[in-house]
């Protein structure tokens, strides 16, 4: 036997007595053991020499306050899930039962605005996933995880910054290229940094309360050469950002796109990308994941937001056509929530959460590996475990979006984290 | 018909900027009115290459948050001996009267409060509910509802008030106060030993932490300040302290039925040591990165300061040591031998033991020196700086002195060589205009778009003031629009009081210099002065013979104060 097999069979025999699924599929279909190539690395090995023309995109947007990953994508195959949660758990039968993927898993009915992209074989999952840092405070897990550091406090800037400092430019990058940007009020941790990224509400909020080109005026000429250069580059990117305003415009007049505010974020997203400004990470967030008191199960709080967020998702889709093609969407949170409902019917604090990925590149499945909800295999009897590390996909869709896929440029990226691509659970195509 | 003649003009300037237009052509020829003293301070300031107005500037520029209408004059005037009795009295802050900003926070009942009163008087929304017998599951469950009750509690009686009183206070003291080194040693030693009001209950704690901790020990000896803060329930929630504990249980020794003891092995704890606290006093608090401390050093003084906590975290947080968690086991921290069974009293020898390491002496004198002169000081300055803190125990006002007094605060490569924090423009844009804020201005919501959250950084390395941090294009266009917001007097809560401006063409060029001279306290550049009189000689335009349409002033304070030149101090 080829040691690779003997391999095969080792974990083969451990993962089954500890109750291990390794989870890949294109069709939606759990396979079993010895397929498992997202674990073996042989989709992956290619993946990360992804020879995609076009640069990528990342979109990368954060559910804050803890997402419940197991209202998400729902292990109906798990008893011990349904019965840790008599009122908010969601159900393979009645009037609004979770939507079959998966002989094992199913997914939340409110997010049925996702099955085209399912069906498609462009949304992935990757659940028991989240930072290994046990923290259950919001405040340190956001930051651990923006940061790209978990457990380590002292690092100021964020992974996303640092990765695309990293990162070669495009080849057609120009001067007057936006390559990072996020539609939040202040740039996120993870854009901190030294790499230039702007922030804004909306598009239309990003100019020059002035009627008059002044300012621009006095900067051109300006005989302080630091400002003279930060003033022509903050007056070219009010200018680059405007081209997409009257795309932002029509988009939001075709009543593609909902009124919540994630959707806004995209559609402004989507005009910025559609307009070629040069865009490689986008970042936005949302809040109201932190569902610690009448969650709700097939309706309720929990199903609002996964509503909304899968609703945006889809016009985000729709809106972008062909751009679809090259951008790649994550949604990821700081940790998950406890497998058993809480007394007020909601859930606390817990762990691993799940990261749900789609877009153009994407290679369509449940990835990763699954541990079954029984005891022994909860993470402090209690939580969700983390099984795989949130940078893992990460760095995975880093390495393929922005072509680092020099594996040394991920060490400055993720400090102290070790891992080699053909870890990668392959999230995205080859 | 209103044809408009010069004294006309100067009718409408507020009295300030007249006086400015008369003095301004004056100020840069006049001769120091005191006689020269011929100590140590004045030969410094003697040598320097600085004009005399640019010598006030410089001062306010960087011991204060800019000058108010005149004050940049009015020191110019007084020369030398002047510059020094005022670097001499901002020194000593409690003998400045301050009683106008006293009077204006007297309104703010928060700030004189303990964490304990702030916990009982504010109470969150959900513990107001539990009281009127909602269940807090009703209420989270019902947005519309939790609205209501927020608003039948009132915007002033809500947790949220704590800090945005907070937050007002800092403005306030900074644009009113007379005691104005302290606001800016306020500023920087917060930011050093920063903490962030969202983590936790930290609303709660970040009133008092400014308060107790960071304000009584600005002027004193520097261990004092690491102790205080070593000590507060702010730093230890905000960096985990609180939570560690001896990675070992020391387990009381067992008494026999025959009242014999006999000591038991120490067994391993679920929850153990944290060393998030302990990394950052060496980091950034005191030693600095890099400076020949390992990671052994680091869990070896986490180990000596498990036990450092706080009692009656969410009712009356206050320094408690907990024996119980306390690692009582002999560590050996950078080099010293710290002897089993020690309790509080060792956490003290160690941080007096990093407090009086050259190399703290070093990182401080380097940061102050980054702070107060410019982003790389000459080294030659640090040393010194250096010197004195050990010299003198690390006695802080010695350190700022010597600071003042440098040849290296007072060179011509320093004047204008910082990039303004965004709260140093806002803070100097307002007091160039003799403006006030109130408690509800929207500024603590505008310095977060340009990138200052105030009490609210996030990570434990504060803002790191150094001009890349602040410049980037997407800051620049929150630093203009704030400059135009400001000077139209458009910000909910901060009033400027501009006139509208009649001049005739041949008046520009007068009203531009004062305006600027005003402003900056310095003739501004040729290209920015073209700017802004092509913006003034375009604007008065005769409607018909008898109308004028007005000038804003406004519109050429806003060009000013997005100008280059006012970015800097």
């Amino acid at each position: 036997m080829s040691p690779q097999l003997l391999r095969r069979e080792f974990l083969k025999s451990m993962t089954s007595a500890l109750g291990l699924i390794m989870l890949d599929s294109v069709t939606g279909a759990r396979i079993a053991l010895a397929s498992a190539s997202s674990v073996y690395g042989a989709t992956v090995a290619s993946a990360s020499n992804s020879s995609h023309a076009n640069n990528g995109i990342l979109v990368y947007i954060f559910a804050r306050g803890a997402l419940d990953g197991l209202s998400v994508l729902v292990p109906s195959g798990d008893a011990f899930d349904l019965n840790s949660r008599p009122n908010i758990g969601l159900k393979t039968t009645g009037p609004s039962p979770l939507l079959s993927i998966d002989s094992h898993f199913g997914l939340h009915p409110a997010m049925e605005a996702l099955m085209p992209l399912w069906r498609d074989d462009l949304l992935a999952f990757v659940p028991q996933s989240g930072s290994p840092d046990s923290t259950r405070s919001h405040f340190d897990a956001q930051d651990f995880m923006e940061s790209g550091a978990p457990g380590k406090k002292n690092i100021a800037d964020g992974f996303l910054a640092r990765a695309l400092e990293a990162a070669p430019a495009p080849n057609d990058a120009t001067t007057n290229s936006v390559r990072a940007l996020a539609l939040q009020s202040t740039l996120p941790r993870s854009l901190r940094g030294k790499f230039a990224a702007v922030s804004m509400n909306s598009i239309q909020d990003f100019k020059l309360k002035a009627e008059d080109r002044s300012f621009e005026q006095m900067y051109q000429g300006a005989a302080d050469r630091l400002f003279r250069g930060v003033g022509h580059e903050a007056f070219e990117t009010i200018a680059t950002v405007q081209r997409a305003s009257s795309d932002a415009k029509a988009a939001q007049a075709s009543g593609l796109y909902p009124k919540s505010p994630i959707a806004q974020h995209l559609r402004d997203i989507a005009a910025l990308i559609k307009a070629r400004i040069g865009v490689q990470v986008a970042v936005t967030d949302m809040a109201g994941f932190d569902t610690h008191v009448r969650q709700g199960s097939d309706k309720g709080q929990l199903a609002d937001r996964l509503r909304e967020l899968s609703q945006a998702i889809a016009a985000f889709r729709n809106d972008l056509g062909n751009h679809f093609g090259d951008v790649t969407v994550v949604v990821s949170t700081e940790f998950g929530r406890t497998v058993r409902e809480n007394g007020t019917g909601g859930t606390d604090h817990g762990h691993g959460s799940v990261i749900l990925v789609t877009g153009g590149r994407v290679r369509g499945g449940i990835r990763g590996t699954w541990k079954d909800l029984k005891p022994g295999n909860l993470f402090e009897d209690r939580d969700v475990p983390v099984v795989t590390d949130y940078r893992l996909v990460m760095a995975e869709i880093l390495s393929s979006t922005l072509k680092l896929e020099d594996s040394r440029k991920m060490k400055a990226i993720f400090p102290e984290f070790n891992f080699q691509p053909a870890d990668f659970v392959g999230v995205l195509r080859s | 018909m209103r044809r408009l003649s010069t004294p006309r003009v100067f009718a409408c300037l507020p009295r300030s900027l007249f006086a400015l237009l008369v003095s301004f052509a004056a100020s840069f020829s006049s001769a120091p009115a005191h006689a020269v003293e011929s100590d140590h301070r004045h030969e410094i300031l003697a040598k320097s290459k600085l004009n005399s107005r640019q010598k006030a500037a410089h001062v306010y520029d960087r011991l204060a948050f800019g000058g108010r209408p005149g004050e940049v004059e009015k020191l110019a005037s007084g020369g030398d001996h002047a510059i020094v009795e005022f670097i001499e009295s901002q020194l000593k802050p409690e003998a400045v009267s301050d009683d106008s900003t006293d009077a204006r926070l007297a309104a703010f009942a928060t700030l004189k409060l303990s964490s304990e009163q702030l916990f009982a008087q504010y109470p969150s929304v959900k513990d107001v509910a539990m009281k009127m017998g909602i269940d807090s599951a009703t209420l989270d469950a019902n947005e519309d509802q939790k609205k209501e009750l927020r608003k039948k509690i009132g915007e002033e009686h809500l947790p949220e008030w704590i800090v945005d009183e907070l937050r007002a206070q800092k403005l306030i003291r900074a644009i009113e106060s007379r005691r104005q080194l302290n606001e800016v040693l306020a500023d920087f030693w917060f930011n050093h030993f920063n903490v962030d009001h969202h983590k936790n209950d930290l609303r709660y704690l970040t009133t008092v932490y400014e308060r107790e901790t960071i304000r009584p020990h600005m002027f004193g000896k520097f261990i004092d300040l690491l102790r205080a803060t070593a000590h507060s329930p702010a730093m230890l929630v905000y960096l985990d302290n609180a939570q560690s504990q001896s990675a070992l249980n020391y387990l009381p020794a067992k008494v026999l039925p025959n009242g014999r003891t006999v000591s038991r092995e120490p067994v391993p704890r679920k929850n153990g040591l944290n060393e998030n606290y302990a990394r950052e006093i060496l980091e950034l608090h005191t030693l600095g990165v890099d400076s020949g401390y390992s990671q052994k050093d680091v869990t070896e003084l986490a180990r000596i300061l498990t036990g450092w906590t706080v009692a009656d975290g969410r009712t009356n947080p206050r320094f408690f040591f907990n024996e119980k968690v306390h690692d009582r086991g002999e560590k050996v921290f950078l080099g010293r031998k710290f002897s089993a069974g020690r309790n509080q009293e060792e956490g003290d020898e160690a941080l007096q033991m990093i407090a009086q390491s050259p190399k703290t002496a070093r990182h401080l004198a380097a940061l102050l020196a980054r702070t107060f002169v410019s982003d790389q000081p000459p080294a030659a300055l640090v040393d010194r700086l250096s010197e004195r803190f050990r010299q003198t125990d690390g006695d802080l006002t010695a350190v700022y002195r010597e600071l003042f007094y440098s040849p290296e605060f007072w060179a011509k490569e320093s004047y204008r060589s910082k990039i303004k924090t965004p709260f140093g423009l806002v803070v100097s844009a307002v007091r160039s205009l003799g403006g006030e804020v109130d408690v509800r201005s929207k500024l603590p919501k505008l310095l977060e778009t340009i990138g200052e959250d105030l009490y609210g950084c996030q990570p434990p390395t504060g803002y790191i003031d150094l001009a890349e941090q602040w410049v980037n294009s997407g800051a620049m266009v929150s630093r203009l629009n704030l400059a135009l917001q400001i000077s139209a007097n458009s910000v909910e809560g901060v009033y400027t009081l501009l006139p509208t401006l009649h001049p005739a063409p041949s008046e520009v060029r007068a009203t531009v210099s004062a305006a600027a001279a005003r402003l900056l306290h310095e003739p501004i550049s040729a290209e920015t002065r073209s700017v802004i009189e092509h913006e003034l000689s375009d604007r008065p335009v005769l409607i018909s013979n008898d109308e004028v349409r007005p000038l804003s002033l406004a519109k050429v304070v806003g060009m000013i104060l997005g100008s280059p030149e006012f970015q800097r101090h």
